[in-house]
């Protein structure tokens, strides 16, 4: 359609005259005064206005400061004779008005002024057009960031596509790395079977065939003014089911991240989508990118948080599966510590008075760390404490945790374990190890022993070693220190060259043997701190001392 | 983990590198090994020369493999153990449960003269 202009004269000539020279390139509108001026102005889209400046009742001057209120954007000019002067002067310093025509005028000068005026308010229509479209953008850009909620953005963005940008529809297809696929999001103004096809559908990110995976991978926007005359490669069953005729498409990505792809189309009859589109579309993507991964950081925090919390309690509940207190034996001093390097622990420890002279001491190592680890700790416990019920001799105890614990984890998950069984009557202590690194004893004579044994951590497969497990026996006497722990301690530092070593335990043990259980538990745990010189320990440390007074 | 492998024959020899110290790192190295057996290859050998050291959890996923190979009439053979490595396997009694060999020659070559091994 061709662009309107009014004119407003009081003299009929005049009138008529104009509206003869720009009728065959203008949509053409008259009024003899400014008031029906202004009625025109408000029931229709003027881009150029020509009024003469002396009429009665309201002057053109007066009219034009008038019209612009109505319809700021118009372009106005003003007919002059030669003693409206000061009047036009007036006027055009204070920026009403672009031109004026003297009166009377050349036919050829007419042209051109209204052809520049005309030029003149098409580029700040544009202009006005644009700040506003950034205005926009600005605004949904400022609602989308402040939302934290992931399904919440992804609404907020295709409403914003549709609502505020102005497109027909909007489609959010979602990069999912682990299966390397683009997965279907959300969409806006889209309903019916259209739906119902989109809502399912997925491409393999390894395809090379359709735009909107192409668009993910390489980065960059796809216009496709027409469906049928485009030499993108296109998916046709989406094309024909969701009745996509034009649309475009703009990458999502955070930094290095691919998020997906953002889709908008113009599905109405002759309507076509621009590069002017495909410009504002990526502008906005830039700030749906954004928003959608402040959201998932977001929620990845409040997540990290709610484990956190849950170790916590996990770690609690722990404690309690070591023994609260230590039984008080008559001749015997036992002292027993755990460290737990992550909040819960895969280390086990345990001390049961049979209450008739005999104290089982145990000691178990999970593998692994963190919450798995600690969950099997607990098997563990609940395997060797059912074991010391029955009568068994200690191998075949060993044997059947071991055959309990491979039933009830996977495969590759295992504990050492060390017990044995202290008879305050006899002073023996009759131990069975499986894999379990080897206790120490530390004599009053001076002499230092370690405890071997023979046996596979328990929890691997039977079927790799037949065994048997071997109980050995050691006779205690007074001023004898033994000491079970984990290797936790003996590998201490073990990333660096150097790792703390059973020597450094077998001297810590031996050097402080007269200081008991207690005193030897802490005098081992002082030499590791020192070794390690306040760097964080990457494994659980466990210790039980048993001394004889 | 960095997993090389290269078939000879009917053995598949694999070189393990990397840190291989915690659970989601060694993960893969016991799926390789159900591929090689779903593969129809149960003769493994695995090469260490490139590890310093590992962790319960490496340990662990060995000795499933070792289970797994074994169930299927194989075998899995260390080679390239260092002395660090070593004394993991003499603490936890794992040392006489796997084959260790010096070179991964003699390894591959240890599989015609002794096929499978014997369970003890």
């Amino acid at each position: 359609m061709n662009p309107t202009v009014l004119i407003v004269d009081d003299e009929p000539d005049i009138l008529d005259s104009l509206a003869l020279s720009l009728e065959m390139d203008y949509e053409v509108l008259t009024a003899t005064n400014g008031l029906d001026g202004l009625d025109l102005l408000a029931k229709h889209q003027v881009a150029l206005i020509i009024s003469d400046q002396r009429m009665p009742k309201m002057t053109g001057v007066e009219f034009l400061a008038k019209a612009q209120e109505v319809s700021p954007n118009s372009v106005c000019m003003m007919l002059t004779g030669f003693a409206d002067f000061d009047a036009i002067i007036e006027a055009v310093n204070k920026g009403q008005i672009y031109r004026y025509i003297s009166k009377p005028w050349e036919p050829a000068d007419l042209e051109i002024d209204v052809r520049q005026a005309i030029e003149r308010y098409e580029m700040q229509s544009s202009l006005t057009r644009r700040m506003s479209e950034l205005q926009a953008l600005c605004e949904i850009g400022a609602t989308i960031t402040s939302v934290l909620d992931s399904e919440l953005v992804i609404q907020k963005i295709l409403s914003g596509i549709v609502d505020t940008l102005g497109f027909d529809r909007a489609y959010l297809m979602a990069v999912d790395e682990k299966d390397e696929i683009l997965r279907s999001a959300g969409s806006y103004g889209v309903s019916g079977e259209a739906l119902t096809f989109l809502n399912q559908l997925e491409y393999d990110l390894k395809r090379d065939d359709v735009g909107v995976v192409l668009t993910v991978k390489e980065n960059r926007p796809i216009l496709v003014e027409d469906v049928d005359d485009t030499h993108f490669q296109l998916d046709n069953e989406a094309i024909m089911k969701v009745g996509f005729r034009s649309f475009v498409t703009a990458p999502l990505h955070a930094g290095n991240r691919r998020i997906g792809v953002l889709v908008a189309d113009r599905s109405g009859a002759g309507e076509r989508v621009t590069e002017h589109d495909q410009n504002l579309l990526v502008g906005f993507a830039n700030q749906a990118a954004i928003a959608l991964e402040n959201a998932r950081l977001y929620e990845e925090a409040v997540e990290k948080k709610r484990l956190e919390e849950e170790v916590g309690v996990a770690a609690e509940i722990q404690k309690r599966l070591l023994p609260t207190t230590l039984p008080v034996l008559d001749g015997y001093e036992i002292a027993a510590m755990t460290r737990p390097s992550r909040g819960v622990s895969g280390d086990y420890y345990d001390v049961v008075d049979m209450g008739d002279g005999r104290v089982w001491i145990a000691v178990g190592d999970v593998s692994g760390k963190g919450i798995p680890a600690a969950l099997t700790m607990a098997t563990l416990r609940t395997l060797f404490r059912a074991q010391v019920e029955h009568n068994l001799a200690p191998a075949d105890m060993m044997k059947r945790i071991g055959d309990g614990l491979f039933q009830a984890t996977s495969p590759e998950v295992f504990a050492t374990f060390c017990f044995g069984l202290l008879d305050v009557a006899t002073h023996t202590f009759t131990y069975v190890n499986a894999g379990h690194p080897y206790p120490v004893l530390a004599r009053a004579s001076g002499e230092t022993v370690e405890l071997d044994g023979v046996g596979i951590p328990v929890g691997m497969d039977p079927m790799l070693w037949h065994g048997p497990y071997e109980a050995r026996q050691v006779a205690l006497a007074s001023g004898d220190v033994l000491v079970i722990f984990s290797d936790g301690i003996s590998e201490a530092g073990a990333s660096d060259e150097d790792m703390f070593g059973e020597e450094r335990i077998l001297d810590v043990v031996a050097n402080h043997r007269e200081q008991g259980a207690l005193g030897v538990q802490c005098a081992v745990c002082d030499a590791v701190d020192v070794f390690m010189k306040g760097q964080p320990m990457d494994d659980d440390l466990t210790l039980v001392a048993l001394s004889v007074k | 983990m960095k997993i090389k492998e290269e078939i000879r024959g009917d053995v598949a020899v694999l070189t393990v590198s990397g840190t291989l110290m915690s659970g989601p790192e060694v993960g893969p190295f016991h799926d390789h090994i159900k591929k090689l057996v779903a593969d129809g290859l149960s003769k493994i050998v695995v090469d260490f020369s490139k590890v310093k050291w590992f962790g319960s959890s490496m340990l662990g996923v060995m000795t499933a493999s070792l289970s797994t190979v074994r169930n299927a009439g194989g075998d899995l053979r260390l080679t390239g153990v260092t002395k660090k490595i070593e004394s993991i396997l003499i603490v936890t009694q794992l040392a006489s449960v796997f084959k260790i060999v010096e070179t991964i020659d003699r390894a591959v070559a240890s599989y015609k003269t002794q096929p499978t091994s014997e369970a003890k």
